[in-house]
């Protein structure tokens, strides 16, 4: 809740300061944004309550008994496979994400795996990918986008378990 | 892809893919979990949105006047298709440095690409704004999982937006941007 009041103060505060600038520049640059901002608004709202609803869903039917499971298991790369699958399924913001990491790491998962949960939750959120990148970006540059991530979690989780190798952390 | 260019109709196909989840997800739930699933799932739905609309409406109107703000001739130049590594690098800086949800990274995206950044900037900015953002490093990683894993997992993943804009340039899918706001859209 307080990381939300935080970021929407600040959030707000570069917005006065854009729309000060903007009031100075000549031109009716302030009544174009406004129409901007309200016509994006208009095109986006139904599509992201869509979308919402349908990560909500998704939520509710993901079994939650797998992670569990998933946790004893001495794994490597199919550990790395399935916290990459679960991270992408994982329909949440930061304030689940990280509770749920540390107790992953607490039940003894490896760090190549929470990396890959971690990353895999950031480029390849299937919830981000239905309330944000389609209805603002279009069905083709989330479908670009995911084509080139898909490769490259694992390769991070790797990379991170090679690092904390070098560095002497278990 | 085989579907027809238009950009129109992406944005259809993305639609009714949302629509057709949504509505066999709800049918699982109720399978699954019955009608008490079925209402949890849309209490979350709700709260969720509730949660979200102040800050929506707040980043909208952000990105608005970063729109009409920042001239096109220079994000065309500096991020644009032949901005080569150095705009890759500086997409990749500046997603990294964006502050909060995806409410403040998705409409900055979209008026970067309707100023003429290229895919593979688009790309690299929000690979960096999802992997390697400094707000989300310092709120959340560095308090819950320690110093030392937040900086592993971070430089790890230093070279996955570039990779990532590398990649999407090279992609043989042509790319545009869903039709601007006051544009042909139908309400």
């Amino acid at each position: 809740m307080t990381a939300a009041v935080v970021s929407f103060i600040v959030v707000a505060l570069v917005t006065i300061g854009l729309a000060i600038e903007t009031a100075r520049r000549p031109g009716r640059l302030p009544q174009a944004a406004f129409r901007i901002a309200l016509l994006q608004g208009k095109q986006m709202v139904p599509r992201m309550l869509i979308g919402i609803v349908a990560a909500s869903f998704l939520a509710e039917i993901l079994p939650k008994d797998v992670i569990a499971a998933w946790a004893g298991a001495e794994s490597g790369w199919q550990g790395i496979l399935l916290a990459t699958v679960l991270g992408a399924l994982a329909p949440t913001g930061p304030m689940v994400l990280f509770p749920v990491a540390v107790a992953l790491m607490e039940v003894g998962v490896g760090l190549p795996q929470i990396v890959a949960f971690l990353t895999s939750w950031g480029m390849l959120a299937v919830h981000r990918t239905l309330v944000w990148e389609l209805p603002m970006m279009g069905f083709r540059f989330a479908a670009i986008r995911i084509a080139v991530s898909l490769p490259l979690v694992p390769a991070c989780a790797f990379l991170s378990g090679w690092l904390a190798d070098l560095i002497g952390r278990t | 892809m085989s579907e027809p260019r238009s950009q129109k109709r992406n944005f259809e196909l993305g639609d009714s893919f949302v629509v057709a989840l949504c509505l066999v997800a709800a049918g699982f739930c109720l399978y699954l979990r019955g009608w008490d699933g079925v209402e949890r799932a849309l209490r979350f739905a709700l709260g969720l949105t509730i949660e979200i609309a102040p800050m929506m409406a707040l980043s909208l109107v952000m990105a608005a006047f970063v729109q009409v703000l920042v001239p096109q001739e220079l994000v065309s130049r500096w991020l644009g298709p032949r901005s080569g590594w150095s705009g890759l690098g500086l997409a990749t800086i500046a997603g990294a440095l964006v502050p909060g949800g995806p409410w403040t990274s998705f409409p900055l995206l979209y008026a970067l690409g309707a100023a003429g950044a290229d895919i593979g900037a688009l790309v690299a900015f929000l690979s960096a704004w999802e992997v390697l953002s400094l707000s989300r490093l310092i709120v959340w990683e560095v308090p819950f999982m320690g110093g030392e894993f937040g900086f592993i997992r971070a430089v790890a993943s230093l070279g996955l937006p570039i990779a990532a804009g590398f990649l999407a340039r090279r992609l043989p899918v042509a790319f545009t941007l869903p039709p601007p706001p006051g544009g042909r859209t139908s309400p």
